[in-house]
């Protein structure tokens, strides 16, 4: 760790291959796309790599580099949206509940692919809650939500879930 | 409570937000109601399995050559701007030096003349508009100040001519390298504004001369 934080890239690299799939698994679950979910991945490492200097050992890495990972796909996320709003009108909010719904009515999901095609506000609120053990005050914290959106959103991501699961 | 209130507070029930009084209630209302004991009995092994979902999954692809390729590109970039960073604060201290030497200088009996002579600077492709003519003037400006200290040179002790020397080396230092810095990252904002901000105070140290020498 303190020849990574002084920028020995090999150091780096260790620290890289040791937390990699923890990354990885919380960006695929959180965006929902395994391309986006690696280029995410790569964000978090570059970003890391900047920031460990500031990181004092006050928190686990782990816990550290947990808390950067959930910032930087959310504030990506944000920014996304953001870009999307601009350039499509908004359109009928039943049709992106529908995104969520299974194709095939014969096709029963496994979990991970039925979080996969939950809307992206219910799908992020539910892996932080049910997956990663956050509280709504931390979820509105770092999702820059109120506390009773993101328990709407919890409530959303489980009916929708019941739903495909239970086809 | 009614069956509609009970359903919405369902998900604190399964999670265990609640108090003890609203946990009874639910408890009771779900041993009549059919319906929303079937939603517990999906929501519980639901939330058990998300739990339990791997917290680890390996990436398809080794990300590690593009982060490292990253990683070293930002590596060169720092490097560069804090060695401009650098350069430009040695070179803001020679000018404090270059200026306070100078006033003596002209305070002499015999004012140094400032002649303007100044080869124009090289255009770099992607340098911001009208960045030229604010180098040429630059230029031209430090050229004045460069003929007046060779007129002054004689008068001056070796020791003092030394001092002045080497410190002009580390302003032209600091300045080539701003501007490769800026050659190689014309968008650089911050090199172009410490760039511009070590002209303006080398200028202002040439118009101190220039007024003193008028007086003289």
């Amino acid at each position: 760790m303190r020849r990574a934080q002084v920028g020995d890239a090999h150091a780096f690299e260790e620290l890289y291959r040791r937390s990699a799939g923890r990354v990885y698994a919380l960006c695929l679950r959180l965006t929902g796309d395994a391309v986006r979910a690696e280029e995410l991945t790569q964000d978090v490492f570059v970003r890391c790599w900047e920031r460990l200097r500031s990181f004092r050992g006050d928190s686990a890495f782990a816990s550290w580099l947990h808390r950067l990972a959930v910032n930087v796909v959310l504030m990506a996320a944000r920014s996304e949206r953001r870009r999307e709003r601009r350039v499509t009108p908004a359109g009928d909010p039943a049709e992106l509940e529908g995104s969520g719904h299974v194709t095939d009515p014969g096709t029963r999901l496994d979990l991970e692919a039925a979080i996969r095609r939950l809307p992206p506000g219910a799908r992020e609120v539910f892996v932080l809650h049910d997956v990663e053990g956050y509280g709504h005050a931390e979820i509105a914290d770092v999702a820059g939500i109120a506390t009773g959106t993101s328990k709407a959103q919890l409530h959303r991501a489980r009916r929708l879930l019941r739903e495909m699961l239970q086809r | 409570m009614s069956h509609g209130e009970i359903r919405e507070r369902l998900d604190d029930y399964v999670d265990g937000c609640l108090t003890p009084e609203r946990q009874a209630v639910i408890e009771a209302h779900l041993a009549d109601c059919e319906d929303c004991r079937r939603e517990v009995d999906f929501l519980r092994p639901l939330l058990a399995e998300a739990r339990t979902l791997p917290p680890s999954l390996e990436p398809p692809t080794d990300l590690w050559g593009s982060i490292q390729q990253r990683i070293g590109r930002r590596r060169v970039r720092d490097h560069t701007l804090w060695s401009v960073r650098y350069q430009l604060a040695a070179a803001a201290m020679a000018l404090l030096l270059l200026g306070s030497l100078l006033t003596v200088l002209l305070l002499r009996p015999e004012p140094v003349k400032v002649i303007a002579t100044a080869p124009a600077v090289a255009a770099v492709p992607g340098f911001p508009a009208g960045w030229r003519e604010t180098e040429d003037s630059y230029r031209r400006a430090a050229a004045d100040l460069e003929e007046a200290l060779a007129g002054a040179k004689p008068r001056l002790a070796p020791a003092t001519v030394a001092v002045l020397e080497r410190n002009l080396r580390i302003i032209d230092d600091a300045i080539a390298e701003a501007r490769a810095a800026l050659a190689a990252d014309p968008a650089n904002r911050e090199v172009l504004e410490m760039l511009a901000d070590m002209y303006a105070k080398k200028v202002d140290v040439l118009q101190q001369v220039t007024k003193l020498s008028a007086v003289l």
